[in-house]
């Protein structure tokens, strides 16, 4: 159940994690910008709070497939997607980001549309960066399925179900307490930026 | 050979500022002719490469205009592909596509952008190779290739998209000098064939044997245009005579 979870998140997460990749890519504003605020609101929460406000919004009841209950499943499918689909499009941009800029260059030089060279020329390449990172977050996600296993879907719901008899404000109190987490990881993560460019600085003379 | 003086290109007022504070090009005009070859020389950082790179827009000009076959290319001109088409590429760094075998890297492009059927493709592709000498080398990638096998590889690929006209940049600033001869064979070969070429080079000899025109260049400028034995036998200018001098050849 874990394995599964984890690699449907991983193998759906990277297609879906190519739509903020590029989008960040992109230099419009209009793509850039959101596609920005998302990875950095995902990566900046803890995976438990994610997962407490998916369950709290996809109020879906039991019911079973394949021995499988639904209930708990597709939310916690949903919430690891969209955990896993921003960290890997970071992996993607930068495996994007490694192909060496000559090959774009020839590829224009040679009259192909910029999309035609993003599909054939550069993610083809991209992807051998991309590989073994992406097994490294496959392990995460794994250990990140068993941790939010652990604590027990059913469990899950009945203490939500406690919580909200003390509290009417339960999504409320979930989203506090993730954009307090988002105020400590935001700086640390603009640091890490600031490093990599210092890095790509350092590489480009 | 014979000029038809029809013009190819037309650069006007061109200037190019980097993070703007450094003028690599400060206002440049200069006029392309079809059939001939054109050699652009100069002390490194005197804008030889940013001058043609901006012939095919891969730099984007800060100001100024290029004309390429009668049309105007803007930064917002959507014929930029098309017109890209016609203008071959060759790289200092060669820039192969190092997941596709030779044949692929030659025959993509004319495939996916002029839409030839496979069959063409592959033979148009090995027309190319052994006209750069390399048919056997078909099936080969490009990590098995020597440097100058690889230009010459990359020269095969320009012409396979049947370009009006080849711009080269240092095609063999990266080479170990043994292999340097026979990509400028190559080159010989296609300017003899009537082929419009823009080359910017460090192999002085060479631009001396086969330049129609050689512009020398300094600081973002041009300083002097004209036949190669004005250039390097008798330059009118100044800072030419000093540079020839620096890199000793004549």
């Amino acid at each position: 159940m874990t394995l599964l979870l984890a690699f449907l998140a991983v193998v759906l997460g990277s297609i879906l994690a190519l739509i903020p990749a590029l989008m960040r890519l992109s230099s419009k504003k209009i793509l850039n910008v959101p596609a920005t605020a998302y990875v950095e609101i995902i990566r900046g929460t803890p995976m438990l709070v994610q997962v407490l406000l998916i369950y709290q919004l996809l109020n879906i009841p039991l019911f079973l497939i394949g021995g499988i209950d639904m209930g708990s499943f597709v939310p916690g499918l949903v919430a690891l997607l969209i955990n896993s689909s921003a960290y890997i499009s970071e992996i993607i941009r930068g495996g994007i980001q490694a192909v060496d800029r000559g090959q774009t260059e020839a590829a224009r030089s040679l009259g192909m549309s910029s999309s035609m060279t993003m599909r054939k020329i550069v993610l083809p390449q991209a992807i051998k960066n991309i590989f073994p990172a992406l097994g490294n977050e496959f392990v995460t996600i794994i250990k990140e399925t068993s941790i939010f296993m652990y604590l027990g879907i059913a469990e899950l719901m009945y203490q939500v179900g406690i919580l909200k008899a003390n509290s009417p404000a339960v999504t409320e109190l979930y989203i506090i307490a993730g954009l307090m987490y988002l105020l400590l990881t935001y700086p640390l993560s603009k640091l890490m930026n600031f490093v990599e460019r210092r890095m790509h600085y350092a590489d480009a003379k | 050979m014979q000029m038809q003086n029809k013009i190819i290109i037309v650069i006007n007022g061109l200037s190019k500022t980097f993070k703007s504070t450094i003028h690599a090009l400060n206002s440049v005009d200069l006029t392309v002719n079809k059939g001939e070859v054109l050699t652009i020389i100069g002390p490194s950082g005197s804008g030889k490469s940013t001058l043609l790179r901006c012939m095919n827009l891969m730099e984007t000009p800060t100001s100024g205009t290029v004309i390429f076959e009668g049309q105007r290319l803007n930064i917002k001109d959507k014929n930029i592909n098309q017109l890209r088409e016609k203008m071959g590429m060759v790289f200092q760094s060669f820039n192969l596509f190092p997941h596709l075998s030779v044949l692929q890297n030659i025959t993509l492009s004319p495939r996916l952008v002029l839409k030839m059927d496979e069959d063409t493709a592959h033979k148009m592709a090995l027309d190319l190779l052994e006209k750069v000498g390399l048919s056997d080398k078909v099936d080969a990638f490009p990590n098995q290739l020597s440097g100058g096998q690889k230009q010459r590889v990359a020269i095969a690929r320009a012409l396979a998209m049947k370009p009006d006209v080849m711009l080269f940049d240092e095609p063999t600033s990266a080479l170990d000098p043994e292999m340097v001869g026979e990509v400028l064979s190559v080159m010989r070969n296609l300017a003899n064939a009537g082929m419009t070429m823009v080359i910017v080079t460090h192999e002085m000899a060479f631009a001396k044997e086969v330049s129609d025109r050689v512009v020398f260049m300094a600081e973002g400028q041009i300083v002097e245009i004209d036949s190669p034995e004005v250039i390097f036998i008798k330059p009118k200018e100044e800072r030419t005579k000093i540079f020839l001098k620096r890199v000793n050849v004549f």
